[in-house]
């Protein structure tokens, strides 16, 4: 809008100044080379101080306000990736881990994929739960001894798990890895 | 007007005896509590009872009578019973694999008591009958 405004104005103010220099044949001649020359510098003119100090100040002013919305919106993401692994409900969780160092005395560089039960129960309360908590609230027991929910347990294991140790051995282990996990 | 100065005497023994009840029954259960619950020795996963009225579990039974509420309790260390636990409780150790071992039923036991109208009143594994410690 800025740029288009001005120079219509200024066409007018020249259309204007063109209709006396019309009366006289010889003036209007010289009307219209001063016409020429009084449009050029004063179009320049115009234009720059238009370019000049509007434009750029709002320009300045309008960058750090984009800049500010993204900055939060980034710190957004890793927070989310923060999720507490504990409140996850009660299931299978997965972990790649060395022969070697399962800790049953196998000696192997291969890897076997080892599962376990791990989550909450706090969905799954039994009668025996509501007893228990009532009785801590009264202090008939001691906080720090009683669980008074169930526990994420496996309920099913996988059939085998095999490996080459390191004298290429064929070896396989029976029921190391959980297969289904519930609140028992 | 006979009947009422009757009935009136008759409430307030049966009030009384309630009050005089629940008194004698507080200290005994506090008595066992400490007894059945050494503080100086942390006990391992086990099976503990409590002799306490009905209407102390908080179920909404309305009943005077005494029930045995049995639970685990204690601490459970490394369980040796699978591969898989062996090998859970290293990795847990270690820090690789979340959860702890605890102390749980293995199985329950149903607990029957008669309600103040006389009507049997059966719980369903309120009780536990067995503990064990399992990952």
């Amino acid at each position: 809008a800025w740029w288009v405004r001005p120079p219509v104005g200024e066409t007018k103010a020249q259309a204007g100044s063109g209709c006396p220099g019309s009366s006289q044949p010889t003036l209007t001649g010289e009307g219209v080379a001063g016409c020429t020359w009084n449009a050029e510098p004063l179009c320049f003119r115009d234009r720059a101080l238009l370019q000049g100090a509007p434009d750029a100040v709002e320009l300045r002013e309008l960058s750090p306000w984009v800049a500010r919305p993204s900055g939060p919106r980034r710190r957004a993401g890793p927070r989310r990736r923060r999720a507490r692994p504990g409140s996850r409900p009660c299931g299978l969780r997965e972990l790649e881990v060395r022969v070697s160092e399962l800790g049953l005395g196998y000696t192997s560089d291969e890897t076997v994929l080892f599962r376990y039960c791990a989550g909450a129960c706090e969905a799954a309360i039994r009668i025996y739960d509501l007893g228990l908590r009532r009785l801590r609230q009264r202090r008939r027991v001691r906080k720090e001894r009683v669980r008074a929910h169930p526990c994420c347990r496996p309920t099913a294991y996988e059939d085998e798990v095999s490996f080459l140790d390191v004298h290429s051995r064929y070896h396989t282990l029976q029921e190391l890895s959980a297969r289904e996990c519930a609140c028992v | 007007w006979v009947l009422d100065l009757q009935e009136a005497p008759a409430a307030d023994e049966l009030s009384s005896g309630k009050m005089a009840e629940t008194g004698r029954t507080w200290k005994p259960h506090q008595g066992n509590n400490n007894v059945r619950l050494p503080r100086a020795l942390p006990g391992l996963c086990r099976l503990w009872s409590l002799t306490l009225p009905v209407a102390e579990l908080g179920l909404g039974y309305a009943s005077e009578e005494k029930i045995i509420f049995r639970y685990c309790a204690g601490s459970c260390p490394q369980e040796v019973r699978t591969q898989h636990s062996l090998v859970l409780a290293r990795l847990r150790g270690q820090g690789r694999a979340h959860g702890r071992p605890c102390c749980q039923p293995t199985s329950y036991a149903d607990v029957t008591f008669l309600d103040d109208h006389h009507h049997w009143q059966q719980l369903p594994q309120l009780s536990a009958a067995a503990c064990g410690c399992g990952g």
